[in-house]
């Protein structure tokens, strides 16, 4: 029965943090502000079960007060732990009052007091309030009990055999229980959070120092204790034997004077406080006499040498000869009694350094993970943003001299980054720059471009955007009659938009110089320029060729936005699609559609950075209002320039300042009719 | 621009969402480089709102490299303004649009 209400002793902080998490997660209560008190009140409550229904074994009381103490602080934060360590500390004290054990009662109450302080502290500044492993756990509740077990040596200098038995008595079971109950506590809440311990591959400098810290405090603890035993044993023997060796002389004093009746000499001559003196003569025949026996001989008594340790009258006695007289005095003294005192310095000396040990370890923890590893957080967590791409984090760890020049050092680095990449962003500015201009250069840029014919009037304009974009246009006579104008734009932007924009420019012109005729231009251009086309860029272009004489303009629309048709001051859509758009797949057959103009009709090409230009509110300028613009009335009679400064004009109106991303591209050609000889 | 995957099997479907243009193109094309063990690739543009030529260059890329490898390749659930700029470009001839 009574191992049976251990054990449940030893659950009872377990089954209290179980169900308290279980409230805080499937209720509100995890919601509630004073939670910490009100759990503090429970584990006040189980500590002060714990003194009102301990487990006596007629030894001692045991239970786990203290274990309540540390499970209040580790779940529920160092305020629960306080109030429980006050009420369970408080409660022990007046406990004797109603009959509770008195003699623990000091060492009970302080122990439950430091728990909550050190369980307080722990959780404020070492764990800073997250959860921490069984091992740790179960650290703290044994260190906790030894801590108890001292404090009962401490409060009873003055009856140090009743403390010293006590302690023997109860203290493995007792820390071992509270430890125990610690571990159980933390693993069984692990548990329902469903927390799993993943072991990182490469572990934190925290933990590695941790594990050498333990190593190290292990090694030292085992040698120390080795060695204080050692001394005490040596010390022990001595005082042993110069006790042993006085009460002979005692003894001998006593012949000598021959007042004294030997056989009852053991009433008034003892060695230390239980052991005896032995009498006998030279062949060993006792004469003192020893009550309740019949033993004869020393033989008998267990006595076979001079001296040495053996059972003497039924106890493990040390014991030592001398003969005077010609009588043999024996001085016998219990092991027990010999080794008392230096058990009691040796399990003091344990329970010394277990808390000296204890304590180091929590110390060096704290000191370095102040000073080194939350400044190496710092570091890195800024060092994270700077490589996420914000260069203006500038580091400020500066609580010694070792971090201040990292801190430093990482700015004046950063800062010659931001230097260079600035140097080089203005050179590449300036590289790009160049390219706009001899891109726009290249393309024919004096208007009228024809000042000598009648029978065109064509104008065409480009405006680029900040960045180096692939939109052209092109207009050339390949013969007297056969104009060719286009308009193109290359997907993306950039010099490689740029120097594809003129590959294919320069390709189309080019072959329309050979004379072939527009779908041959466009099917072969395609081919060229799928070859070595890995990047995958293609471009979109519509090309027209109109025969002046005739009127008959063919064209063919490789992917590229609808032109506007504006005949008789209606506007129209070329909706019609040859195929694909240039460079796209190789061996296209592209579709030639042709339309008869008549004087006065107008052809508008314009790319896509004018029905995609964007006004505030971000709607796009769109197909319908180009065409709507150019059906206008006033539109009829302007010239190529006038309807393209209308565009424009209409844009700029538009987009009101929003600034633009594409290029701006245009090409207008007005048919004035077949070509009269200027007289 | 979003971006999600969906591997069923050596089927891959990739949702574009938001706008594919020059800044957001390259992520695309960097999410569908060298893939192994797809036998089908299909972009589906549900929430695409714009493209622009960079991300067309991605799509005829794709229609390229999946071509060269025996693969399918397809579109599906493009919106009116996108399935314009398709037939425009005259991609809607080329490319398996559903």
């Amino acid at each position: 029965m009574i191992e049976i209400r251990l054990v449940l002793m030893t659950l009872l902080p377990m089954s209290l943090s179980v169900i308290l998490r279980l409230l805080e997660k499937k209720t509100s209560f995890s919601k509630f502000k004073g939670k910490d008190i009100v759990a503090g009140l429970v584990f006040g409550a189980a500590a002060v079960f714990c003194t009102e229904f301990g487990v006596d074994t007629g030894m001692a009381i045991y239970n786990t007060r203290d274990a309540s103490v540390i499970c209040a602080g580790l779940f529920f934060g160092w305020r629960a732990s306080a109030v429980s360590a006050l009420i369970g500390s408080v409660e022990r004290y007046l406990a004797p009052l109603w009959g509770v054990g008195i003699y623990t009662r000091m060492a009970c109450s302080i122990a439950t007091a430091c728990a909550g302080v050190f369980t307080s502290l722990l959780v404020k500044y070492l764990f800073e309030n997250r959860t921490i492993s069984w091992i740790k756990g179960f650290a703290m509740g044994a260190f906790i009990e030894v801590f108890h077990m001292l404090m009962v040596f401490v409060t009873h200098l003055n009856d140090i055999d009743k403390a010293f038995t006590v302690v023997t008595e109860c203290s493995a079971l007792m820390i071992f229980m509270n430890a125990t109950g610690v571990a159980l506590a933390i693993m069984a809440t692990d548990l329902i959070e469903n927390k799993k311990i993943m072991r990182e591959k490469i572990e934190k400098v925290s933990v590695q120092l941790e594990y050498g810290l333990a190593v190290a405090m292990v090694i030292g603890f085992v040698l120390s204790i080795r060695f204080t035993s050692l001394l005490q044993s040596k010390i022990t023997a001595t005082d042993t034997e110069s006790l042993l060796k006085n009460s002979i002389s005692v003894v001998e004093n006593d012949i000598f004077q021959g007042k004294t009746d030997l056989r009852t000499i053991s009433k008034f001559r003892h060695v230390g406080s239980t052991g005896r003196i032995i009498i006998s003569d030279s062949n060993g025949n006792i004469i003192s006499d020893i009550e309740n026996s019949d033993v004869r001989t020393l033989e008998e008594a267990g006595i076979t040498s001079f001296d040495g340790k053996a059972d003497v009258l039924g106890i493990t006695s040390y014991y030592m000869s001398g003969e005077y007289n010609g009588y043999r005095i024996v001085a016998v003294l219990p092991e027990k009694e010999a080794d008392f005192s230096s058990e009691v310095s040796i399990y003091v000396s344990i329970f010394m350094e277990l808390l000296v040990f204890a304590l180091l370890f929590i110390m060096l923890t704290v000191l370095v993970r102040r000073l080194i590893l939350k400044n190496v957080d710092r570091i890195n967590s800024d060092l994270k943003k700077i490589t996420d791409g914000d260069l203006t984090v500038s580091l400020n760890v500066k609580s010694n001299e070792e971090f201040k020049s990292i801190s430093d050092g990482i700015n004046s680095t950063v800062d010659k980054l931001k230097q260079l990449i600035d140097e080089a962003n203005a050179r590449i500015d300036k590289e790009l720059m160049l390219a706009k201009h001899i891109q726009s250069e290249s393309l024919p840029c004096v208007f009228p471009p024809y000042p000598n014919r009648t029978d065109i009037d064509l104008f065409a304009d480009m405006q680029t955007a900040k960045q180096v974009g692939g939109d052209f246009y092109d207009f050339f006579f390949a013969s007297e009659n056969r104009l060719f104008f286009m308009i193109a734009d290359v997907s993306g932007k950039g010099i490689p938009a740029a120097l594809f924009m003129m590959r294919a420019r320069t390709l189309i012109r080019n072959l329309a110089q050979t004379g072939a005729d527009l779908s041959d231009i466009v099917n072969r251009a395609n081919n060229d320029l799928c070859e070595n086309n890995d990047s995958g860029m293609f471009v979109t272009s519509w090309i027209g060729c109109l025969d002046t004489d005739t009127g008959i303009l063919s064209y063919c629309n490789a992917g590229h936005n609808p032109p506007v048709f504006v005949s008789g001051g209606k506007a129209e859509m070329l909706r019609s699609v040859s195929g694909l758009v240039l460079a796209g797949l190789p061996g296209i057959q592209y579709k030639i559609f042709t339309r008869q103009l008549s004087a006065g009709d107008k052809v508008y090409l314009y790319t896509d950075g004018i029905t995609e230009a964007i006004n505030l509110s971000c709607q796009m300028f769109s197909e319908e209002r180009l065409e709507s613009l150019l059906s206008s009335e006033e539109n009829r009679v302007n010239s190529s320039e006038e309807t393209c400064e209308i565009v424009k004009y209409a844009v700029k109106q538009f987009t009101a300042g929003e600034e633009q991303f594409d290029d701006i591209t245009m090409l207008c050609l007005k048919y004035k009719g077949k070509k009269r000889s200027i007289s | 621009m979003t971006l999600e995957k969906i591997q069923n099997g050596t089927e891959l479907t990739v949702k574009v969402g938001g706008r594919l243009d020059t800044s957001t193109a390259p992520q695309l094309e960097e999410a569908v480089r060298n893939l192994e063990n797809v036998s089908s690739l299909t972009f589906d543009f549900q929430d695409l709102e714009y493209i622009s030529s960079a991300g067309l260059r991605v799509i005829l890329l794709e229609k390229k490299t999946m071509g060269a490898n025996g693969g399918s390749f397809t579109v599906i659930n493009i919106n009116s303004t996108i399935r314009e700029i398709f037939d425009i470009t005259g991609f809607s001839g080329i490319i398996d649009v559903k």
